[in-house]
This record gives structure tokens, C-alpha cells and sequence, in this order.
């Protein structure tokens, strides 16, 4: 296996804003992608803030090292940015941004996909 | 026994991949490497040369003492893989070349130095039939019993599944095949020192062994080839006339010396080595049973040093990093250094997703109580980390089976042959 960069590293041996967000924070934006059998399986919680950007997000991920990274540093990029500008945010970017090989961003698609998926729940419901 | 403290020894749970030299060993090799040793060529006719040859008979004889065989019928190679091909291509193009049969039966769990010698055969025109295993890793007397015909020259089976520990009735074999000329290969290299071994009384006639894998040097290996009926085979190397010409090129005698010393430490361990390794290989399962949604492959009471489970709800990748610097097999490492999913486990029905998140543990001299709960709480560690990050560990918990979870299929029919 080849090692994980820093960055990348960090955010697996500590990921941020890993589970599940509280029913009663608000609008929440849903989105899975992958599956078990696969070996990668994604999920997303979006929730809005009251001027319509993104709050917390919250995230799980059964995948390799590079998808957990990925599902952790975007649950923080994107806090307080709204709709638009965060659906910017693909699987190439994700890996520059954590200096991840080319070879990774086949599985940061999933994340990218469960991300999409669960921005475009939200905002089928704002 | 001798006992090696230290941290560094603690976690190394991998001695099916490799075992390190044990003392006794080293020392043996190191007597016979300088000038005041046993360094000579054992071809040679002077003193040095005849010292170095009766070192060679009296490590033959270690071998056979421990696998149950006249020593006579030991030849010396490079480590199993070497023996492995030695055997299988040389049985099946010696009958093939005098038109005495073209098929060979083996299984789908073969060691790889097994299943490339057997596709080079393939490749040569021969057949080929590939075995699947049962659910539990192994094939049955009955399965090679269909599989043989008339034209059948060799078959080729391990005794104990380097992955899954899984044992093959090798003496039920044995039986079996003494009803047709077909010569019998197994491939020893996990059972010896693990196992008894009666390769004379088991009708074996063909078995072969690695120096590394119990305590001996790298480098070194050997084929027991039956003398009594005489079997013959094909060499692999030609040039000078080595070892009846079967496998010519000048003996090492340090490391046959370290080779028969380990299998002379092994036998005087198998008393009570095997039945302490059982009692740490089952300790070692039911905590990581405890752990839940942990499969375990292979038979509950295969070969006491090596206990496989697959991690459900998390990632292989995901696991082996985090599990970095403990000495445990994972993934696709328990088979080989790709990363393509275990052909064993594979044949065994697991799904691939699983079968990535597979331990293998191994143990042996050195394993302890201790460091088994250490490399244990280290695993489950772990495991309680990455599914507190996993979508599936709440379905599990849920009540979703691991085989809904991860699609099992059904296995397919067990007692048919295959061919490649």
C-alpha cells in the first residue's frame, strides 16, 4: 500500500464530523453512494443554515483510507459555503487538494457522488 | 523452548508467512561457514568434502525422522516453491514423455508454486482438474476418488492451507490412491512440526518442505521422493549429476545443516508445540469472535498455528492501515502481493469485499498469551474505530446478516470436478 499523505493521513487517523446528524437540526440533505459489496459505501447529511448555506455536515464511510480522508476534509471545506460553490467540489479537486494519487480518485467518485446526491436532497427541499 | 523478550517479538503473528532462525539453528549454520567448519563441497573426496557429505546425510535424516520417511529419498532445493515445481513437473513430464498418462488432479487451493507448475502443464498439453473445496477449505477423499481416470499420473494436494489452516485427509488419500498408479504430492510446507507426518505409512510419494517455515534458514528446501517403488521424475536443472542428476548443482551445507536442525528442534517440540499453539489459536478466535460480525474461515479444528477471520463492516484497506506495524497477514497479503482477492477464499465462496478484509494470524515459537490479547486489542481497536465510521455496522446491528449484507451466493455444488 502506499503511504497516505499528511493531510490525508490526519483526517484518517482522525476524521471530523464522522455519524450521523440529529433529526431535529433541521433540513438535512441525505445522499448515499457505493455499496458494501463493493468495498465502498458512502453516505452524507447536509444540513442547511437559516440564509440557505451549508451547516454541519456529517458523513460515514465504509472504504479505503483515501475515501475516509476524503469524506472528512470535505465535511470541513465545505461548512458555511453554500449550494453552489460546494457542488465545485469533484473527486480530482478533493485529491489535489489532499495530494492523494490519481489512482485514488476512482473511489473519492463515491464520495463525490453521496456528496451530489445529498446536496441535491436539500435542495429539492429549500 | 527458548524465550526472545522484547517488544519487537510481541505482535510478530505471521509465522506461517516466515519464522525466524531459531538460536539453535543459527548456531548449527554458523559451524559450518569458515575455515574451521564444515564448509567443504560434498562431491569433493577429501576430508572436507566427505566431512560436509556425512553433515548432509545426518540432516536427511533429521528430515526424515520428521516427516516419517527413509532419509534416502531426501533431495535438497532452493524452499518448497522449488520442490513444488520439481514434483509437479517432474512426475507429469516424465509420464507424459513415455506416454503413461496426461492428467493431473489438484485443487482449487493450491499453493501458487502448485497452480503454476500445474498452468505450465497446461501449457506442455497435459489436463488438468482443479478441485473446489468444501465450505470448509478442504477437499474430500471422495472428491479425488471421481476426479481420477485412467490416465491420471499425479495427484497434487497440500495438507494444511497455508491461508486458512485447513487440513486435507492426506493418510485417507493416501489410501485411496494405493488403487491406482498415480503418484501422490503434498505439499508439507505449513503441516511440518504443526501436524504428524507418516509420509511412508501414508502412501505419499512426493512431499515437500521449506526451510523458513519451521525456524530453519531461507534458501533452503526439500522433496521426499519415494525410493521404494522408485519414482521418477524429470529434473528441472541439468548439469552436473547432484543428487542422482534429480537436482544437480553444488550442496549447501550451512544451510542443510540449519534445515536438519530445524527439523530436528521441531520434532522434539511436536509433543507439546502443536497442543499450546491450539490452545492460543482457539483463545485468539473467541475474542475475535466476540468482536461480532467476524467470520471465520476454515475448520474449526484445522491446523493449530493459523486462524483466518474476515472483518465485517469495514474495509480491507481501511484495516490494514490502521493495523500498520502489527506482523499479521491481511487482505490480499494472505495469499500473495497483488491485490486481486484470495483465490482460496475465492474458491471457498467468501465475497471479494469480505474476503479484502480478511486477517490471517499465524502463530508459533514465540507467540504467547500475551501477545495474542496484545495484537487482539490492538485489531479490535481498530475494528471499533472504523465501523463508529461505517454505514453498515448500524444495518448490522440492525439485524442485517453479513450475507445480506454482503450478497453471498450460494456455494456452488461441492463434489464435482473442475477443469482450467
Amino acid at each position: 500500500m502506499m503511504p497516505l499523505p499528511e493531510l490525508a493521513r490526519a483526517h484518517f487517523e482522525a476524521p471530523r464530523n464522522a455519524g450521523r446528524l440529529d433529526a431535529a437540526t433541521g433540513l438535512i440533505g441525505r445522499g448515499c453512494a457505493g455499496h458494501v459489496q463493493s468495498g465502498i459505501e458512502v453516505e452524507f447529511q447536509i444540513a442547511a443554515t437559516s440564509d440557505l448555506r451549508l451547516g454541519p455536515v456529517a458523513w460515514l464511510c465504509l472504504g479505503p483510507p483515501e475515501a475516509i480522508a476524503a469524506a472528512s476534509w470535505l465535511s470541513e471545506a465545505v461548512f458555511g459555503s453554500t449550494p453552489g460553490s460546494a457542488a465545485g467540489w469533484t473527486a480530482p479537486g478533493i485529491c489535489e487538494a489532499l495530494e492523494l494519487p490519481a489512482q485514488a480518485v476512482s473511489d473519492v467518485l463515491v464520495v463525490e457522488d453521496a456528496f451530489r446526491r445529498a446536496l441535491a436532497d436539500l435542495e429539492r427541499q429549500t | 523452548m527458548t524465550t526472545v523478550p522484547g517488544d519487537a517479538e510481541l505482535l510478530y503473528l505471521d509465522y506461517a508467512a516466515t519464522t525466524p532462525v531459531a538460536p539453535e539453528v543459527a548456531a548449527r549454520m554458523a559451524a559450518c561457514l569458515q575455515i574451521d567448519g564444515v564448509f567443504g563441497n560434498p562431491s569433493s573426496r577429501h576430508r572436507w568434502g566427505v566431512d560436509a557429505a556425512h553433515l548432509i546425510d545426518a540432516a536427511a535424516g533429521q528430515v526424515g525422522a520428521l516427516i516419517g520417511a527413509p532419509a534416502d529419498g531426501v533431495v535438497w532445493t532452493s524452499g518448497a516453491t522449488e520442490s513444488d515445481n520439481l514434483a509437479v513437473l517432474g512426475v507429469g513430464r516424465f509420464a507424459r514423455e513415455r506416454g503413461r498418462g496426461n492428467h493431473v488432479i489438484s485443487a482449487r487451493t493450491e499453493h501458487a508454486a502448485v497452480l503454476g507448475a500445474l498452468e505450465q502443464l497446461e501449457r506442455e498439453g497435459m489436463e488438468v482438474t482443479l478441485l473446489p473445496p468444501g465450505p470448509d477449505g478442504a477437499v474430500t477423499v471422495e472428491q479425488v476418488g471421481e476426479a481420477l481416470r485412467d490416465d491420471t499420473v499425479l495427484v497434487s494436494l497440500m495438507h494444511v492451507n497455508n491461508e486458512t489452516g485447513a487440513v486435507n485427509d492426506i493418510a485417507a488419500i493416501g489410501e485411496r490412491l494405493r488403487q491406482h498408479p498415480a503418484r501422490f504430492h503434498v505439499d508439507a510446507a505449513q503441516s511440518a512440526g504443526r501436524l504428524p507426518l507418516c509420509a511412508d505409512a501414508w502412501g505419499i510419494d512426493l512431499l515437500a518442505l521449506s526451510g523458513h517455515k519451521i525456524y530453519g534458514p531461507k534458501g533452503v528446501g526439500a522433496l521426499w521422493v519415494r525410493r521404494r517403488p522408485r519414482v521418477r521424475l524429470s529434473p528441472l536443472f541439468h548439469g552436473g549429476g547432484q543428487q542422482d542428476g534429480v537436482r544437480p548443482g553444488t550442496l549447501a551445507p550451512h544451510l542443510i545443516a540449519g534445515m536438519g536442525e530445524a527439523c530436528a528442534l521441531t520434532m522434539a517440540d511436536m509433543e507439546h508445540e502443536p497442543a499450546r499453539l491450539r490452545g492460543l489459536r482457539d483463545h485468539l478466535r473467541e475474542q475475535l469472535v466476540d468482536l461480532g460480525a467476524v467470520q471465520v474461515n476454515g475448520q474449526a479444528n484445522g491446523s493449530p498455528h493459523v486462524l483466518n477471520v474476515s472483518i465485517g463492516c469495514v474495509n480491507g484497506d481501511a484495516l490494514q492501515a490502521d493495523l500498520d506495524g502489527l506482523g499479521i497477514s491481511a487482505g490480499s497479503a494472505c495469499s500473495s502481493s497483488d491485490q486481486a482477492a484470495s483465490h482460496v477464499l475465492r474458491a471457498m465462496g467468501v465475497p471479494d469485499a469480505l474476503a479484502h478484509s480478511t486477517l490471517r494470524f499465524s502463530l508459533g515459537r514465540w507467540s504467547t498469551r500475551e501477545s495474542v490479547d496484545a495484537a487482539v486489542a490492538r485489531v479490535g481497536a481498530s475494528i471499533q474505530r472504523l465501523r463508529a465510521l461505517s454505514p453498515a455496522w448500524p444495518r448490522y446491528r440492525d439485524g442485517q446478516s453479513l450475507d445480506a449484507l454482503y450478497r453471498r451466493n450460494p456455494q456452488p455444488a461441492g463434489a464435482s470436478k473442475e477443469s482450467r
